[in-house]
């Protein structure tokens, strides 16, 4: 046994506590010896020093300290864990938005939406394709003379206001394809607007 | 010696621990809470380990080093 240790044991309860107030007042040995079950233990340890009371104390006092370790690592852990984890939370939330009308494993939610909307709303009779936009017959008439697919790209472009990028990821096209066929098709309708509309204007104000 | 904590007490550590769990779920939103939850327990579980290596030292050794401490 360490000589300094069995020095401490050779004392009463009363000198202890005057001589090393600051020991009692360690909070571990402070809350130990409130136990009555631990300050039994160890006021028996001090009348009679053996080898055998020393190590029951010592065994005590290790499972309680172990304890107390345990407890205090776990509430730090449990702490830390749940900032951590609000932390964690709110940059997922902030990265990846939440797209009301859109299922967690599509992509594209804007894209997807397109789909979506002919299907359902043309069935109440409000579509936004773009015809249904404008008001002037001639441009109407332009429209139905464009092909199904520059129509519908049209569409994407001036009523959902997608990119090419977006449009081609659609198709699955190039960006450059939607490109032109988004000129072939506004070229088509300024044709038509030079060759049908201002002509007849013109012959109507001259004829 | 037995003081190294055995599977059963770990749970009943995590139920005595349950208030203290409850009031960390405050520090996230209402919609994350039941997760958190969960996530916390799991952690402590899986952190069995980790508690398991935490070494406590007996009282005359705590005794000792505390009265190194004070000749120092």
């Amino acid at each position: 046994m360490n000589p300094s240790t069995s020095h401490f044991f050779s004392h009463s309860l009363e000198f202890l506590q005057q001589q090393y107030s600051s020991f009692f007042e360690q909070p571990i040995i402070h809350v130990f010896l409130q136990n009555p079950e631990h300050m039994k233990i160890f006021t028996e340890t001090l009348d009679t020093p053996s080898s055998h009371n020393i190590c029951h104390l010592n065994e005590t006092f290790k499972i309680f300290y172990y304890r107390a370790k345990i407890y205090k690592y776990m509430c730090s852990l449990i702490y830390f864990f749940s900032v951590d984890f609000d932390k964690r939370a709110r940059k997922q939330r902030e990265r990846y938005r939440m797209v009301l009308d859109a299922t967690p494993s599509d992509a594209g939610g804007m894209i997807d939406r397109i789909g979506n909307y002919d299907g359902q709303l043309e069935k109440t009779g409000e579509t936004n394709d773009l015809s249904s936009h404008i008001s002037d017959e001639e441009m109407i008439k332009a429209l139905q003379k464009l092909t199904a697919k520059q129509n519908l790209v049209l569409t994407m472009i001036f009523s959902y206001g997608l990119s090419n990028k977006e449009i081609a990821a659609y198709f699955h096209e190039s960006p450059q394809n939607i490109s032109s066929i988004r000129k072939q098709a506004l070229k088509k309708l300024r044709k038509h607007y030079t060759d049908e509309v201002y002509d007849r204007k013109e012959k109507s104000h001259c004829g | 010696m037995d003081s190294k904590l055995s599977k059963e007490e770990l749970m009943s550590l995590i139920n005595s621990l349950n208030p203290k769990i409850k009031k960390s779920l405050k520090n996230t939103n209402y919609q994350d809470r039941n997760d958190l939850e969960q996530e916390i327990k799991l952690k402590i579980i899986e952190s069995y380990e980790k508690i398991a290596a935490i070494e406590a030292p007996n009282f005359e050794e705590f005794l000792s080093e505390f009265l190194n401490k004070q000749k120092q």
